[in-house]
């Protein structure tokens, strides 16, 4: 009986750390996961402020050269004596 | 060491370890679920952080998103303003017929404000991340509190825990050691140039300084040095150690500690400003750039101002870790003005004892609220003010320096000030005279003269900066540019009430000098001083231009005194004068306005023959101007012709179009044609061809017979004709109605190819105006084909005006009967025949004056040596008129005709090569000609050629048109070698001409060639105009013919076999003779005339012994 209880407990034991195995392979996954998670998050945060950075600066093109623009223009319109001949 | 961007702990390490011991021990189970659970429960907590995270990441991304967004948005709105501006002025801009005047149009002054940011990894927007080591790292003890037992001051116990100014004022005190080790003369003249330079740029930059304005106005030039360029740290330190250099060791730590603790106690920030911490604040930059931190001193000082008046920014503005600490010190302490004292005490303590008393203190406190807020403006006067605050020893220091360097400054401001208010006194003088010139408005001349004047001032206007800018590349402007600069507004005042002083206001300007040439000029008519520019032309004629430009300007100058006494306007024209030199070197003269002018003064005969006198000074300068700046000189003319326009009414415009016509005019009568065309011609190529050497070549021989053309003008001018010139205005063919059909007709032609190109109906070749100018336009874009010939041939030569002349000749004929001409004749052959019989029985009338025209256009700029152009105009216009006339004969031979007109080209020095090769395929041709006309234009052909072989052969072969061009690469040695053999030839022939006809048969080489031409002439003699000649042609070919079939028949046979061998054994022997000069000609001639000898001998002894007698 007492084997066989001891039977059952290390059975029992076994089961429980089979387990625990799983349940900490489970959470390793998991675990693993939040970090890939993680790591995409960072790696789209990279990516994303790189290209928004490169759109920024195409903005600034945009921007001095609609001021020029602006600039030609509204001396143009500004002088229309230009345009008298 | 990798910045920690986010942290991702271990799951278990997350969970509470109580899950796991406080279960109990004896169950396994228990303490297996709970570090199961406590697993779990770290993942929660990472999934907690990732959710944290990603939050974090995506709210700066929204929020950088979001920025983009808006700035995309406002960037849309702005485009759609401009998209909505545009439409008007798209209609306006087409509207306008040429488009050139715009490029020379003064524009807009517009510097694009860029803003340089600073402290980028200094700013008050850190990440998060940073900031978090900042906000948990811990207060620096209440120290302070134990400074009233302490006696160096307030501080000091501070310090004493913790000096972060240490290893700053170490690695200062090395650099001053550093600086101090460079000459002192060095140092003085760099700060000197420095602060002019620093002042002059913050004036300059103005308003968006308004930030920087704070640490700008901090006393010293040299602080104002180091704000305007303090974006880079270089130039900063060196103005830092030229200034430390002067100062003592002693001093300079003293104020950097001074400085130091002014950055990083906000509240006594107003303390280092009034120590002149300059320098200090240089080293302490340095020093701070060498910890890896852009900190310009402006920057620091802004953010001391900020930290001590608002705390709230304190955590925004982090210059460095030490400004953060002291800020959550003074976070900690509310105790501001205690630390003003203290940092007093501590300047004190530290060295020398700065002298500024403790109001000054207070003084600068406002001053530096001030500073935050001030514009630039206003900054000079708190310059002056902090300048009188100064500590002694600066003043000291820095008097010579500051007093020098404003000195420059104010001179600089001045002058650009007096500038921009003598281009504003101008147009508002202007307007009073338009006003005043109203009432006189029915004068046509008044109001072209204002009309010009009034471009003249807007250009002014408009050009005053950029003049000042150019003024430092020439000695001469640069010169004048000062002086000139300061008398601009008392002839604005004077302008008002006299016409004069308006000139001779406008005329200190440099870069306007021609402009105001023209406007003495004008002046010089409207003032009825007929006699001094009639001396001017008597003098131009006979000496060369540069001769006869100064002593006109002098006189004129001279006039301008007599007719006025003012010493002012005298000295303004005399600038001019200088300008007009300047212009002559090609710096920048601006003529348009003078022949706007020139041709306002076309009143009277007399103000005329004034008036072109500028004009040859203006128009030399312009057009070599262009030479050094391979322009365009017509466009340049109309462009700045244009730009007055722009401002003036139509007939201003009318008159200034007048003017570049009337220029080119006044070259045009006196040099006939021939003149006239290399002007329009050189021009136009160079217009298109600006790099080429070559039309600057053209250009320059262009130039010399604007020369000539001037004199001669000059001359013309006081017979009277200056009336057709200025006809002009009426019509482009009212120009040249007294001087020559010819050149009557060359205009005619430009435009009537512009109007082709232009595909514009509107330009037309009826008499207005703006055909007129239309002509002018034309040059450039006849240089467009000039342009795509050379892109075609990249030998580009200068000699392609002459093939872009002969171009549409040959293009626009359509072809008669060549195909059988073309059977006999090799590949050259029908490259050259087939370019050669297009020209057409319609078109020849029109094609074959206006060739002749062009060709002699083509000649005069190629003609170096005037006579020699002379001679071969005379040779070329005689081949032009004949062909032209002489159609029938020119049908005859399709060949013949462009045998003439390639002869014409090598008279006219264009292309001997091209000649040659068209000779080939005319000879054949030729001999009937000959046979009938020895004194037609073949005989005359014939000598062209010599004298062209001898002459011009050294030239080189120009480029041949596009049709030929396909086939010369391919015959480059074939056509040399036929070159010789058809000199030879023809020289033969020449020679048996004199002889018998019968002998002159068996010399041609090809006798089938010369028996399809001989059908070929019976043919098309009856499409020609000229029936004359057609008779001549046909009865002189079939009687030669006849006679040779009939006496020599056999002989004939014979030859006819032979002459397939002869033609290689002849071509192989000019391989041997081939030279340019005549006498190996001569040589390589005898050598084919007895190679034929032999040919012919060895087939048979009689026939040789006909041959021979030959």
């Amino acid at each position: 009986m007492a084997r066989a209880g001891g039977i059952t407990n290390a059975v029992n034991v076994g089961i429980a750390v089979q387990a625990d195995w799983e349940n900490r392979e489970f959470i390793s996954h998991i675990s693993l996961n939040v970090r890939r998670l993680f790591e995409f998050l960072l790696q789209f945060e990279a990516t994303t402020k790189r290209k928004l950075a490169s759109l920024n600066e195409k903005l600034d093109t945009l921007e001095r050269r609609l001021e020029l623009l602006e600039v030609q223009v509204g001396t143009a319109s500004a002088n229309p004596s230009l345009f008298s001949t | 060491m990798p910045l920690v961007r986010a942290q991702v702990r271990n799951e278990y390490g997350l969970g509470q370890p109580e899950l796991y011991k406080d279960v109990n021990r004896e169950d396994p189970n228990a303490i297996l679920d709970g570090v199961s659970v406590a697993g779990l429960v770290g993942i929660l907590r990472q999934l907690g952080d990732l959710a944290e995270f990603a939050a974090e990441v995506f709210h700066g991304l929204q929020e950088q998103v979001m920025s983009t967004a808006s700035r995309s948005h406002k960037l849309m709105i702005r485009v759609q303003r401009i998209e909505a501006a545009l439409p008007p002025l798209e209609k306006a801009v087409l509207a306008q017929t040429s488009h050139i005047h715009f490029a020379y149009s003064a524009g807009s002054e517009w510097h694009p404000r860029i803003h340089n940011e600073k402290n980028h990894f200094i700013y008050n927007d850190l990440p998060r991340f940073v900031m978090d080591s900042y906000e948990v790292c811990r207060e620096p003890p209440r120290l302070h509190l134990l400074d009233k037992f302490d006696a160096v001051g307030p501080g000091s116990c501070l310090r004493r825990y913790s000096d972060p100014t240490y290893f700053k004022r170490a690695s200062g005190s090395s650099i001053v050691e550093d600086a101090e080790k460079v000459p002192r003369d060095k140092k003085t003249r760099k700060s000197k140039n420095r602060r002019s330079s620093h002042r002059h740029g913050k004036l300059s930059r103005g308003a968006s300084l308004s930030n920087r304005s704070g640490s700008m106005q901090f006393t010293s030039p040299i602080v104002n040095g180091q704000t305007s360029s303090s974006q880079t740290a270089s130039t900063v330190d060196i103005a830092l150690k030229s200034d430390a250099g002067e100062h003592s060791n002693s001093f300079d730590s003293r104020t950097g500690s001074g400085y130091i603790e002014c950055v990083f106690n906000r509240g006594s920030s107003m303390l280092p400003e009034e120590q002149e911490p300059k320098e200090v604040s240089s080293r302490l930059m340095q020093e701070t750039n060498t910890l890896g931190s852009n900190f310009p001193v402006e920057q620091s000082r802004v953010i001391d101002d900020s930290f001590s008046h608002s705390s709230s920014q304190d955590q925004i503005a982090p210059s460095s870790f030490c400004v953060t600490w002291d800020e959550k010190a003074e976070i900690v302490e509310s105790k501001a003005a205690n630390w003003d004292g203290d940092k007093v005490l501590e300047m004190n303590f530290d060295a020398d004892v700065q002298e500024t008393p403790a109001a000054n203190l207070g003084n600068l406190v406002q001053t530096d609220i001030l500073f935050n807020d001030i514009d630039v403006p206003q900054s000079s006067s708190i310059e002056n003010r902090n300048d009188e605050i100064e500590s002694e020893p600066d003043n000291y220091m820095d008097a010579l320096n500051t007093i020098e360097s404003e000195f420059e400054n104010d001179i600089e401001c001045h002058t650009k000030r007096e500038v921009e208010q003598c281009s504003k006194n101008d147009v508002e003088c202007q307007t009073k005279w338009e006003v005043e010139q109203s009432d006189d408005a029915k004068n046509v001349n008044d109001e072209s003269r204002e009309d010009g004047t009034r471009a003249i001032m807007d250009g002014n206007a408009d050009r005053h900066p950029s003049i000042i800018e150019s003024s430092a590349s020439s000695n001469i402007i640069s010169n004048n540019g000062m002086s000139s600069s300061l008398p601009d507004p008392v002839p604005s005042e004077n302008f008002a009430s006299e016409r004069m002083p308006q000139i001779s206001g406008k005329s200190p300007h440099p870069d306007h000098s021609p402009v105001t040439n023209l406007c003495v000029s004008d002046e010089i008519c409207s003032g009825s001083l007929v006699e001094s520019v009639i001396s001017d032309p008597s003098s131009s004629t006979g000496s060369t231009f540069s001769n006869t430009h100064d002593p006109a300007s002098d006189r004129i100058i001279n006039s301008i005194r007599d007719s006025q006494n003012s010493q002012t306007e005298f000295s303004g024209v005399h600038s001019v004068g200088l300008w007009t030199n300047g212009g002559l070197l090609g710096l920048q003269p601006s003529i348009p306005p003078d022949f706007g002018i020139s041709t306002t003064a076309h009143c009277s005969a007399a103000k005329n023959s004034e008036a072109f006198d500028p004009p040859n000074q203006t128009l030399m300068p312009f057009h070599k101007g262009p030479r050094g700046n391979s322009g365009t000189v017509i466009e340049n003319a109309e462009s700045t012709e244009k730009v007055p326009r722009s401002c003036s009414d139509k007939t201003s415009l009318l008159d200034n179009f007048n003017g570049i016509d009337f220029c080119l005019n006044t070259s045009l009568p006196h040099e006939n044609k021939h003149q006239v065309n290399p002007i329009v011609k050189p021009t136009s190529i160079e217009t298109d061809e600006e790099n080429d050497n070559n039309s600057s070549r053209m250009f320059g021989l262009g130039h010399k017979l604007l020369v000539n053309g001037f004199r001669k003008k000059v001359s013309i001018d006081h017979d009277g004709e200056s009336e057709p010139a200025t006809s002009t205005k009426t019509g482009v063919l009212e120009w040249r109605n007294g001087q020559q059909g010819i050149s009557y007709q060359k205009i005619p032609w430009p435009i009537f190819n512009e109007q082709i190109e232009d595909g514009s109906p509107v330009n037309s070749l009826t008499s207005s105006p703006p055909l007129e100018h239309m002509k002018i336009s034309f040059n450039p874009i006849d240089g467009f084909e000039t342009s795509k010939l050379r892109l075609q041939f990249p030998d580009g030569n200068r000699y392609q005006e002459s093939a872009r002349d002969m171009f549409p000749s040959f293009q626009l004929v359509p072809v008669p009967a060549f195909p059988v001409h073309g059977v006999a004749s090799d590949t050259d052959d029908d490259t050259f025949c087939r370019s050669s019989p297009y020209m057409s029985d319609a078109c020849l009338s029109y094609c074959s004056e206006s060739n002749s025209e062009q060709w002699e256009s083509g000649e005069t700029p190629e003609s170096k040596d005037h006579e020699l152009y002379d001679a071969l105009s005379r040779l070329s216009s005689m081949e032009s008129v004949s062909s032209s006339l002489q159609v029938g004969e020119a049908a005859n031979n399709g060949i013949h005709v462009n045998g003439g007109n390639k002869t014409i080209i090598p008279g006219t020095g264009a292309e001997p090569s091209l000649c040659v090769t068209l000779d080939l395929p005319s000879f054949d041709a030729i001999n009937p000609v000959l046979l009938d006309e020895t004194k037609s234009n073949s005989g005359k052909k014939n000598q062209l050629e010599l004298q062209n072989s001898t002459e011009l052969t050294p030239l080189p072969p120009p480029p041949p048109p596009a049709q030929w061009r396909v086939s010369k690469p391919c015959m480059d040695e074939a056509e040399e070698r036929q070159h010789s053999l058809s000199e030879s030839l023809r020289c033969e022939l020449d020679l048996k001409l004199l002889g018998s006809t019968v002998s002159q048969k068996p010399k041609s080489p090809s006798v089938n060639q010369q028996k399809v031409n001989n059908e070929a002439i019976a043919v098309k003699p009856e499409k020609k105009v000229d029936q004359v000649r057609l008779i001549r042609q046909k009865e002189a070919n079939p009687l030669s013919s006849d006679r040779g079939m009939d006496e020599k028949e056999d002989f004939l046979h014979q030859i006819r076999t032979k002459s397939f061998n002869l033609r290689p054994t002849v071509t192989a022997k000019p391989n041997v003779t081939s030279g340019p000069t005549t006498n190996v000609k001569v040589t390589a001639i005898l050598q084919k005339a007895n190679a034929i000898r032999q040919a012919v001998g060895s087939d048979d002894g009689e026939d040789d012994d006909n041959w021979s007698d030959t």
